[in-house]
């Protein structure tokens, strides 16, 4: 049973770290540039969260407001809304001025961006820890000995649906081939009608959505501060390597690895331990394969 | 003939280097013009010019009854200029099938309809739809940027040398089917080096030379 639980909890930490690489990921694809900001828009979406919280309870009617699930109910799309929003402001700012710059400048601003973003948000809301309402509700499921938050199956449940929506939005649209083939060569998709500039913003768009949830689903059960930015990006690094460079379904699958050595490995050893064996993983699966577990190597024929 | 495409003194070159130097040329709808010139010359420098892939330094660029010299590329691209640049370029990691969608502008039926002809033109594609595009072999990768360029459902198509580094039965192949996209009526710049091997198709053969473009 106690496994089982371990289960449950290491695939849910696990889905919302998958929604911090794929953000990363999206990006990084759009542009060719690291956006070493990601992991403190992860943050800056828990704090949004946080803001939207107090925002929705003062004008929801308190039968509502009271109950809490509702607010975390509302707190989900108006979190993704105004990441989005923001996403394209991100975009607007640090990368349209520069698109023609190297990765290494986009680079450099995005951790300008990233500073800007855990200094005004110290300035706003002080450096202490804070945490955001639970989804649906802070109540669990027992099940004989197996005890499941609800916050846990709501963070499974929300990490399914975003990360099949994107699946479905890149493998099966229109729109999603044109961010694909805007990635693989910008200036054929360009030359094909394809409005490159526009695609990247909706990419910045989706990639600030998806750390939007992630920072409103991790900052319930792990409590964030406005330095909790450095860890998450870490993660995210981590996983994309792991899963190989640009591809969605390897940070995924980078993202669950860590989320089991985190919680499984660390359950039988120590944190510091399982921590350690990830990176002897990762050495690893490097040596292997260089390129990543899912990482296409494609190859060239003459 | 209606003019598609009236180029008048353009000056195109890199970083003060003029390659092209007031260059004139005159497409007609549905004509099939042939630009030869050895290698170094500058014909993938005009027809990046044409597409907006580089800036030009002066000159007009008319294509239908607009003035699109200021136009960025995808504007051009979405107005009717279709490109099959030199080196193939399909999108390696989308497959055969994506490749082609990709580029269609419309949905549903009418997209179908352009995979049709696509198809058509190039049996061979369809067999490998579903194969990743660096899968295909050079002579194939070809074909598929053809098709993607027809796709578009363009008015002109620039094609940049491309029976470059085929063997002999599939540059027969390409030529073949560029015939047919030209019998149906889609205009055609189509570079070559030093001697058209596209024989009858082409309306016309011009020679670029020092920067300028004369009759053969
Ligand atoms: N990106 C570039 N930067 C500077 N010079 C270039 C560039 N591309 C081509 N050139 C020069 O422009 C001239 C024409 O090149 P190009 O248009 O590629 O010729 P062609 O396609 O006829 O072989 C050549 O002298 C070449 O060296
Ligand atoms: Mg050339």
């Amino acid at each position: 049973m106690a496994a089982l639980q371990l289960l449950v909890n290491g695939l849910a930490l696990g889905a919302a770290y998958g929604l911090v690489a794929l953000g990363f990921v999206l990006v990084l694809n759009a542009t060719g540039a690291v956006n070493f900001a990601h992991g403190d828009w992860v943050m800056a979406g828990g704090f949004v969260a946080i803001a939207l919280t107090g925002a929705l309870t003062s004008i929801l009617p308190v039968e509502f407001a009271g109950g809490g699930a509702w607010v975390g109910l509302l707190l989900l799309p108006t979190t993704l809304v105004v990441m989005a929003g923001l996403g394209l402001i991100f975009c607007r700012v640090a990368y349209t001025p520069l698109k023609n710059q190297p990765p290494v400048t986009i680079f450099v601003s995005t951790i300008a961006v990233g500073l800007i973003l855990s200094n005004g948000i110290n300035a706003q809301f002080g450096g202490a820890p804070r945490s955001t309402p639970p989804l649906f509700g802070a109540g669990q499921f027992s099940l004989g000995d197996l005890v499941i938050s609800h916050q846990s199956l709501s963070i499974l449940g929300t990490a399914i649906i975003l990360i099949g929506g994107l699946g479905w939005l890149m493998e099966r649209t229109q729109t999603g081939r044109r961010m694909r083939a805007a990635a693989q060569d910008p200036e054929m998709a360009r030359a094909m009608g394809i409005r490159v500039d526009r695609l990247i913003a909706v990419s910045f768009a989706l990639a600030l959505a998806l750390a939007g949830a992630a920072g409103l689903l991790l900052a319930n059960q792990f409590f964030i501060t406005p330095s909790s930015g450095g860890a998450l990006m870490l993660k995210a690094y981590l996983a994309v390597t792991i899963g190989g460079w640009g591809s969605l379904r390897g940070a995924v699958a980078g993202a669950m690895l860590i989320a089991f050595f985190e919680i499984g490995v660390a359950s039988l050893t120590s944190q510091p331990v399982a921590e350690g064996l990830l990176y002897l993983v990762l050495f690893a699966i490097l040596f292997a394969r260089p390129q990543g577990v899912f990482g296409e190597a494609i190859g060239h024929r003459a | 003939m209606t003019p598609l495409l009236e180029v008048d003194a353009l000056t195109a070159g890199y970083g003060g280097v003029a390659v092209l130097r007031a260059l004139t040329l005159n497409v007609g709808v549905g004509e099939c013009v042939a630009i030869v010139g050895s290698n170094g010359v500058g014909k993938s420098t005009l027809i990046r010019a044409l597409l907006g892939q580089l800036p030009r330094v002066s000159g007009t660029i008319r294509f239908g009854d607009r003035d699109v010299a200021d136009l960025p590329v995808e504007d051009r691209a979405r107005l009717g200029m279709a490109l099959v640049p030199e080196g193939r370029r399909v999108f390696p990691g989308l497959t055969v099938l994506e490749n082609l969608e990709v580029a269609s502008g419309q949905g549903g039926a009418r997209r179908r309809q352009s995979l049709d002809i696509v198809f058509d033109l190039f049996p061979v594609l369809t067999s490998r739809r579903g194969h990743r595009a660096w899968q295909l072999s050079g002579g194939q990768q070809q074909m598929l940027v053809i098709g993607r360029a027809l796709m578009t459902e363009p008015k002109l198509i620039l094609m940049d040398e491309p029976t470059l580094g085929l063997a002999p039965i599939v540059s027969r192949d390409v030529i073949k089917a560029i015939g047919k996209i030209a019998r149906i009526g889609t205009g055609i710049l189509v570079s070559e080096q030093n001697e058209s091997r596209l024989g009858r198709l082409v309306t016309r053969v011009l020679k670029l030379e020092a920067g300028h473009l004369a009759p053969l």
